[in-house]
């Protein structure tokens, strides 16, 4: 066996040439990520920073699986990799019915986790995994179990889907967007720690967005920039959209 | 007094078929929050099945097994249409109902079937009934009233409702409340919702079916047009017993223990409002109507201080 082979068998995810193209409504075409290529290796961590409108949630989503990229592609490794992705606006997918313990245990439903209870999501059983998960944020929300989701502050809310989609067994790939938007400063302290155990434990790798300087500095990551998105447009000069209306 | 008497029976007796439709209602439109409208054809379809299979020599509980079959089968076409042919929810179940409505004179071979002097368990109840009036006014009086009918049938709605709970506690219960609350599940389900769907809409549609079945039974027949505006019966129930529970809990979520007791009890309230009304009134307004005019009332009163549309209703 080569020792590239060995490398290569490191690396969890692989972008090549990826590009996404978007058609505005005043007809010109935006072009983000303008041909990325990445690779993100086992316990390492990547930070995506770039200006509003640069791609980097575009990228994550394309990662997740959940957008198609015009052209080039992303490879898993393995294929089915056990990828959680947390997305920006948490009170959009937040089971905003479902108590807190509910939506802890619930985990990421893409992937079966072995040590989530499958049988009563609100018994003692999983109310002692979902306090034993939620205690590691350093939010003091062992105590709301019971409370329904929708009664959260924004950073609360962020914080139980956080444990939600990490659980107990870290997935293999973490992808955040801007997860401590809404947190202070004690509880990003403590997401930073829980990840960064994550990270060494080597079965983990994070890709993050976030605007995070104090983060940034704590975990040792490849920071990516993303340039802004490629304008071009075909007409005459009075058809010529102001660049304010082509932000992303 | 006999007249008390009967307007009580017939409300509890009503009640049991159209709380299993309530029960159905509740996790495709409450659970799920799919705008559902496929029971008015699963109901339909559930009791036709069912009698055509009892009069083809089929058993009982072979006859109820094709119901609720034919139930499941409605609520996976819904599923289907939406999550493998990409229509959308109100429209794929608009669909599906609509189908199956129009299968029902097929299905039944003419416009009608009479259930009454076959040998079912509920004409074996029916003759318990006979001998429990007898005994308690003398022979000769001019109304049953269903003891044993009524007995039994709570005794399966408790069952039913005992498993409901325990299945929207279960991670597949929980998943399909999940896609229910929360405004885009994407991010966290991505493809994986479908299931969740497929799930909560055959079984929903099943209980529907199951309470068409209790209604040809009880009324001694089946006909095509018998579930028509049955899933506003269910709705209306629905909202009369969640507001009711949340009057009791003082909160504004209910959680699914409380969300299925409320089904419960507002489909008895519903039915008792029905009676009681048709009683007094009965010359004037049928079933149909009032279930509209109910709706329609009640909505106006529970949104009158919301600042907009609600999701659902």
């Amino acid at each position: 066996m080569s020792s590239s082979e060995l490398i290569d068998r490191d690396v969890v995810l692989t972008t090549t040439c990826l590009c996404k193209t978007y058609e505005t409504s005043r007809g010109s075409r935006i072009e983000l990520l303008r041909g990325l290529s990445f690779k993100v290796r086992l316990g390492e961590c990547v930070v995506l920073v770039g200006r509003n409108g640069s791609g980097k949630s575009t990228l994550l989503r394309i990662i997740a699986g959940l957008e198609s990229p015009t052209s080039g592609f992303v490879r898993l490794n393995p294929s089915s990799l056990d990828v959680a992705y947390l997305a920006q606006g948490v009170g959009e997918y937040a089971g905003r019915d479902l108590t807190v313990c509910e939506q802890v245990n619930l985990g990421r439903l893409r992937q079966a986790q072995v040590d989530a209870p499958r049988w009563s999501l609100s018994g003692p059983r999983a109310h002692l995994r979902a306090a034993n998960l939620v205690r590691r944020l350093g939010m003091g929300i062992e105590h709301m179990l019971d409370e329904f989701v929708r009664n959260l502050s924004g950073g609360q809310m962020q914080a139980v889907m956080l444990a939600s989609i990490i659980g107990a067994t870290p997935p293999a790939l973490i992808l955040l967007d801007e997860h401590s938007s809404a947190l202070d400063q004690v509880a990003r302290d403590a997401i930073a720690d829980l990840l960064q155990d994550c990270l060494t434990s080597r079965a983990t790798s994070l890709v993050m967005v976030t605007h995070d300087q104090e983060l940034l500095r704590r975990m040792p990551a490849k920071v990516i920039e993303l340039c802004l998105p490629l304008y071009s447009f075909q007409g005459t000069g009075e058809q010529f959209p102001k660049e304010a209306s082509l932000d992303a | 007094m006999s007249d008390f008497l009967l307007i009580i029976d017939s409300a509890l007796y009503n009640a049991i078929g159209l709380s299993l439709v309530t029960l159905g209602v509740l996790i495709t439109i409450r659970f799920l929050k799919y705008p559902d409208l496929t029971p008015d054809g699963s109901f339909t379809i559930g009791a036709c099945v069912f009698a055509r299979a009892i009069t083809t020599g089929a058993s009982g509980l072979g006859a109820v097994a094709c119901g609720l079959g034919a139930g499941l089968l409605c609520g996976a076409l819904t599923a289907c249409f939406n999550t493998k042919l990409r229509i959308g929810k109100l429209l794929s179940s608009v669909t599906v109902m609509i189908l199956s409505v129009a299968c029902a004179p097929y299905i039944l071979g003419c416009a009608t079937i009479g259930l009454l002097n076959r040998s079912t368990l509920m004409n074996s109840l029916l003759e318990i009934d006979e001998r429990s009036t007898h005994k308690l006014f003398g022979s000769g009086i001019g109304f049953l009233i269903h003891p044993a009918s009524i007995g039994a049938g709570a005794f399966l709605l408790i069952i039913l409702s005992v498993a409901l709970y325990l299945f929207s506690n279960t991670r597949w219960g929980v998943g399909v409340r999940y896609l229910g609350s929360s405004l885009d599940s994407e991010p966290i389900m991505g493809t994986a919702a479908g299931p969740y769907k497929w799930l909560a809409l055959m079984l929903g549609n099943s209980l529907v079916a199951a309470g068409g079945i209790l209604c040809a039974l009880t009324r001694g027949g089946a006909d095509q047009g018998m579930g028509l505006g049955i899933v506003l019966t269910g709705v209306v129930a629905l909202i009369i017993g969640e507001s009711v529970m949340r009057l009791i809990g003082k909160k504004p979520v209910l959680n699914p223990a409380e969300e299925i007791a409320g089904a419960l009890l507002g489909t008895v309230a519903y039915s008792f409002i029905v009676v009681i009304v048709l009683y007094f009134a009965g010359r004037y307004i049928d079933s149909r109507l009032l279930t509209v005019v109910m709706l329609v009332l009640l909505l106006a009163v529970l949104h009158r201080n919301k600042g907009r549309e609600s999701e659902l209703f």
